[in-house]
């Protein structure tokens, strides 16, 4: 009995430490903030160089190559200037939006965020973020890729690479199979033969793609292939084409009777880019759809495995060039000159760009591009070549308009899902869409 | 003269009042004082926030746009039109009705094996309480994540009979019951509770029913479950709260999906404030949720006079 008690009054102790640990952790963050500020208002007043200590929050997606080149070259220019330290916050792609969306909404945002290209009509229009200049220099930037930062004529983000969207394949499996491998500019047609042509040559547990049925990205591509535009018009109104749409979910549902995806549980457990949920990492699937910058985490779970090839083609080109990412600095942010200056030194520098090289695309500060591209490995050779296949006829991208994001995550996610379980014809998941689109319509 | 002495009266009456109430305010003063930490939390962290959110749920507050008034229409457009808010507390309902009991029954179960003498019972109990303490983190949901996943412990587990699983957690109609099963496996908290209940079972009860020749099922449906009504109550009441507010394992484990079938309420609700910014919306969903915990609780204790038994009762006396 004597020992129960002991171990409630242990366990007792150990929740009492865990809450005042938490606490404790509040409150020197908070006692950090409250020395800061004094020392920046001074810095306003007086406008010397400052040399008080700061510490900038700075917070990105990526994989393991990316987070490794950003923590070095986040050394290195502490290592220039002393008085600027970094609190990183670095995760995957999954649960990144929900996560700054959280810390936005609770004034605790971090100085300097990684915004996705979709995201910036929202984040600027909500007055999220700060102008950039005239501390960021962005005078040899590509021009397209800068306005998606834009909002009346300020620059409120600066866009990090360009990237186009295509697709990766497992070539080695292909090859051990004997399955041909497809050619740059191939069409959605060459996609579904290879794709049936493949059924009797791939063993079970193995699949030619992953369901796209409802995935809207990959849906996007053969609606601009197929020549009919945006699915979200730029004017915030909902665009999908039904034809386009029928014709997609279909020839998707034929291959899910055949087994050519995977059936529906496993192709919900797919995590992108995640080494053990990734059914491409997992040797599950052959093709799925890749931005040219990220072969190296393909190569780096299974190192020469993998090839990149354009996005199938129909009258239209399928795929299209983007800038991968923005890099911003949010509305309360405490140290923004700070932030700025780091901001420009990090898309400027011609030593932060080689530590950087092309883990965000080729770098839109086309200086940088074309000093990268004479050094280039082999590994972004190959990126570069889906990139200059793509840039030929692409479609042309565009942020779209503000306010879908949650319609794209959401509502689009719920359909797919549906798709993919069998619980809805195709017919009956395009009238969901469009119902669905009703209360984001401008 | 009627009138002068009916004053008279009234202001002594009133000195009486007053000085009633300094010494009323005066004594506890120093109580008041010192839970004031206590208080004053209560106040800025709690009760604030609290009235701050009824006052949200009339607005269109969203985030960084002046807030407007607006009626009642946050809760007219819930009602009327949102097969969101549906959805998600179908969902609620389901997983409440599930994971209650089936919570409840597991942790009675444990309890009544842990209050008999064995050896090293010490070290069960703490092993069996564990889960509870660190069931709400983020690491247990994605170790579930993993256990449940299509290439899970589980599969391979289940593989060595010649069975063949799936993906527990992303397929439509096992979703929920993988989360329900996490719920139910943190039941330490409760299990102490009860464990605790059943000490203060007084022993000669079951010997004397034994001489009676009560078996073991009478007993326990005739004395322990009597006798425990109490603590079965008050456990009811938590339990029933708390999976009302479930939101970190559907978050993590299913984020809500496949296909919804785990998109509880509390999800719906983060939605709504943090990737729509619609605060306004969402505080009124939230008054919503509280309103259906009220009723819950109130339906709770309306029943229990019917069920709960306290010892202070006197046996065979009718209640009303």
């Amino acid at each position: 009995m004597l020992k129960w008690k002991r171990s409630l009054t242990v366990l007792a102790m150990t929740a009492l430490l865990g809450t005042m640990a938490a606490c404790a952790g509040g409150g020197t963050n908070n006692n950090a903030e409250s020395t800061a500020e004094p020392a920046d208002t001074n810095n306003a007043a007086t406008a010397e160089p400052s040399s008080e200590p700061v510490k900038l929050r700075i917070m990105w997606w990526g994989s393991q190559p990316r987070h490794e080149a950003t923590l070095a070259a986040l050394d290195l220019y502490t290592k220039n200037n002393p008085n600027v330290t970094f609190e990183p916050e670095y995760s995957g792609m999954d649960g990144y939006l929900d996560k700054l969306s959280t810390q936005a909404a609770a004034n605790n945002a971090p100085d300097i965020v990684q915004l996705d290209p979709g995201w910036m009509p929202d984040w600027m229009s909500r007055n999220q973020l700060t102008e950039l200049a005239p501390e960021v220099d962005v005078s040899k930037f590509d021009s397209k890729l800068l306005a998606g930062g834009q909002l009346d004529g300020k620059q409120y983000a600066v866009p990090l690479g360009s990237v186009a969207f295509g697709m990766v394949y497992d070539k080695a499996a292909m090859d051990k199979l004997g399955i041909a491998n497809p050619a740059n500019g191939w069409t959605w047609d060459d996609f579904f033969a290879l794709a049936k042509e493949s059924k009797a040559k791939l063993p079970s547990g193995q699949y030619f793609t992953l369901d796209y049925a409802g995935n809207y990205f990959m849906y996007s591509a053969y609606q601009y292939a197929k020549g009919k535009g945006q699915v979200i018009t730029d004017d915030g109104h909902f665009n999908v084409d039904q034809a386009a749409y029928l014709e997609w979910t279909k020839k998707f549902e034929e291959l899910r009777k055949e087994g050519l995806v995977p059936p529906a549980d496993v192709n919900a457990s797919d995590k992108e880019n995640d080494p053990q949920m990734d059914l491409m990492a997992a040797g599950k699937v052959l093709f799925r759809y890749s931005f040219s910058n990220n072969l190296g985490t393909w190569d780096s779970i299974k190192p020469g495995a993998y090839a990149l090839v354009t996005m199938p083609r129909a009258e239209e080109a399928g795929g299209w060039l983007k800038p991968s990412m923005y890099l911003s600095v949010t509305k309360n942010s405490k140290h923004a000159e700070e932030a700025k200056k780091f901001i420009n030194w990090f898309v400027n520098d011609q030593e932060a760009a080689k530590i950087l090289q092309t883990f965000r695309g080729l770098p839109a500060n086309k200086e940088i591009s074309t000093s990268l591209e004479a050094s280039i490995s082999d590994l972004d050779k190959v990126g570069l070549e889906l990139l200059r296949a793509t840039e030929k006829d692409g479609q042309t991208w565009s942020a779209g308009a503000g306010g879908w994001t949650n319609f794209i995550d959401k509502d689009w996610a719920l359909v797919r899902d549906q798709l993919s379980f069998g619980k809805v014809t195709p017919e009956k998941a395009f009238e969901q869409l469009k119902e669905a689109a009703q209360s984001y319509e401008k | 003269m009627n009138r002068s002495t009916a004053t008279i009266a009234q202001s002594a009456a009133k000195t009486k009042k007053s000085s009633y109430f300094r010494s009323r305010w005066n004594a506890p003063l120093a109580g008041y004082l010192f839970i004031s930490p206590w208080l004053i939390g209560f106040l800025a962290l709690t009760a604030y926030p609290l009235f701050l959110s009824l006052y949200y749920s009339f607005t269109d507050y969203t985030l960084m746009q002046p807030v407007e008034w607006t009626g009642t229409r946050n809760y007219e457009r819930i009602f009327t039109a949102d097969p969101k808010f549906i959805q998600s507390a179908k969902v609620t309902f389901m997983y409440v009705l599930a994971s209650v009991p089936l919570k409840l029954i597991a942790a009675l179960f444990v309890a009544m094996i842990l209050s008999r003498a064995v050896k090293g019972i010490g070290f069960y109990r703490t092993a069996i309480y564990f889960p509870s303490l660190i069931g709400g983190s983020i690491g247990v949901s994605l170790l579930w994540r993993n256990i449940f996943g299509v290439d899970g412990i589980f599969n391979k587990l289940i593989g060595v009979f010649g069975i063949e699983g799936k993906g527990w957690i992303t397929s439509p109609d096992t979703a929920l019951s993988t989360l329900i099963l996490l719920t139910v496996w943190q039941f330490g908290s409760t299990m102490v509770i009860f464990l605790a209940g059943l000490k203060q079972i007084p022993n000669d009860l079951y010997e004397a029913s034994s001489v009676d020749g009560a078996n073991k099922i009478t007993q326990f449906f005739r004395i322990t479950l009597p006798m425990l009504s109490p603590i079965l109550y008050f456990n009811l009441i938590m339990a029933v709260i708390g999976s009302f507010q479930m939101f970190t394992s559907a978050f993590v484990i299913t984020n809500g999906g496949p296909m919804n079938s785990t998109f509880v309420y509390a999800m719906y609700l983060y939605e709504r404030a943090f990737s729509r910014y619609e605060l306004g919306y969402a505080s009124a969903l939230a008054w919503i949720m509280l309103v259906a915990i009220v009723a819950a609780t109130v339906l709770i204790s309306y029943t229990s006079k019917y069920w709960v038994f306290y010892e202070t009762d006197t046996g065979g006396k009718k209640r009303k």
